[in-house]
C-alpha cells in the first residue's frame, strides 16, 4: 500500500479511471461515454481515479465502493490517460483521498 | 435568398403569430413521423429524474432545476421538423444538454443553459468548432450548420 505522505506525483503516462454514475452519461448507441461525464464539477476540479498497479478487479471493486459510499449506482468507467488533459494546459494533481474508517450511514 | 424569421417581435401582432407557431409547431412534434415527442417523453424525463437532486452524478453535480427543464424543452420543441433525434444528458453545472451523435468524430453537444445561452462544441471529421449563441426560441444557424454537418 502506498504512503499517504509519500505520494508519487502523476506521470504524463499514467491511466486515470472516471467512474460513472449516471446513466445519461453513457451513449446507449454503442456504450460510449458522453462529454458530460468529464465536465468538472462546479468547483472546476475533475475527480479521477489513478491505475497504478491496481488489477482490473481493484479498479471495478473501488468503483463499487465508492457508488456504495455515494449511495448511486456504478454504469461504467471512462479510462483516459494523463497526457490528455497535460497537453490542453490542465494540470493533473495527485490528491489521495485518506479513509480513515468504515463509510457514514 | 433565404427568409429567416426571428420570433422576438414586440407587438401585439407579433407576438400571436409567435404563439401560434409555436402552437402549431408542438402539433406537429406531436406527430410519429415528425415529432420529437418521444425524446421529451423518454430522454427528458428520464434525465430530470435522474439528476432532480444534488451530487446526482455520484460527485458534486449541482441540481437540475425546472428552469433548465423548461429552456430544454422549448429547445427541443423549436428544432426543425424531421431533425434526428438527439440524446439528453446533464452537465455537473445543473444543465441539460442535448447530443447528435454518428461516431467519434461526427458528434454536436449542445448545453441549454438557464440564462438562455446555448454552449455547443461539435467534432466533424478533423475539425472542432464550438462556441457560445443566444437563444432567442429559435435554434441559431451555427448549431443548424453543425447538425448538417455531423449528418452530412
Amino acid at each position: 500500500m502506498i504512503d499517504p505522505q509519500g505520494v508519487p506525483e502523476v506521470d504524463p503516462n499514467e491511466t486515470l479511471a472516471r467512474f460513472i454514475f449516471s446513466r445519461s452519461h453513457i451513449r446507449r448507441s454503442d456504450g460510449t461515454i458522453k462529454p458530460d461525464a468529464f465536465v468538472p464539477d462546479p468547483h472546476a476540479e475533475l475527480s479521477v481515479m489513478r491505475h497504478r498497479d491496481a488489477t482490473e478487479s481493484e479498479l471495478w471493486a473501488a468503483g463499487h465502493a465508492i457508488a456504495a459510499l455515494r449511495d448511486r449506482q456504478l454504469h461504467g468507467r471512462g479510462d483516459v490517460g494523463a497526457d490528455a488533459f497535460l497537453q490542453r494546459g490542465l494540470a493533473v494533481l495527485a490528491a489521495p483521498i485518506i479513509n480513515d474508517g468504515p463509510p457514514a450511514r | 435568398m433565404r427568409l429567416a424569421i426571428s420570433g422576438y417581435g414586440v407587438s401585439s401582432a407579433a407576438r400571436y403569430i409567435d404563439a401560434t407557431t409555436r402552437r402549431n409547431r408542438r402539433h406537429l412534434h406531436q406527430s410519429p413521423a415528425f415529432g420529437i415527442e418521444s425524446v421529451l417523453r423518454d430522454d427528458l424525463a428520464a434525465a430530470w429524474a435522474e439528476c432532480r437532486q444534488p451530487g446526482w452524478d455520484g460527485y458534486d453535480a449541482l441540481p437540475v432545476w425546472q428552469d433548465a427543464l423548461r429552456n430544454m424543452y422549448i429547445f427541443l420543441e423549436a428544432l426543425p421538423l424531421g431533425a434526428p433525434h438527439p440524446t439528453i444528458a446533464a452537465d455537473p453545472h445543473g444543465h441539460f444538454s442535448a447530443e447528435w451523435y454518428r461516431g467519434p468524430r461526427r458528434v454536436l453537444s449542445v448545453a441549454v443553459t438557464d440564462d438562455d445561452l446555448l454552449h455547443y462544441a461539435a467534432l466533424v471529421g478533423p475539425n472542432r468548432v464550438c462556441g457560445t449563441e443566444t437563444f432567442y426560441g429559435e435554434i441559431p444557424e451555427a448549431i443548424l450548420s453543425l447538425m448538417r454537418r455531423v449528418y452530412s
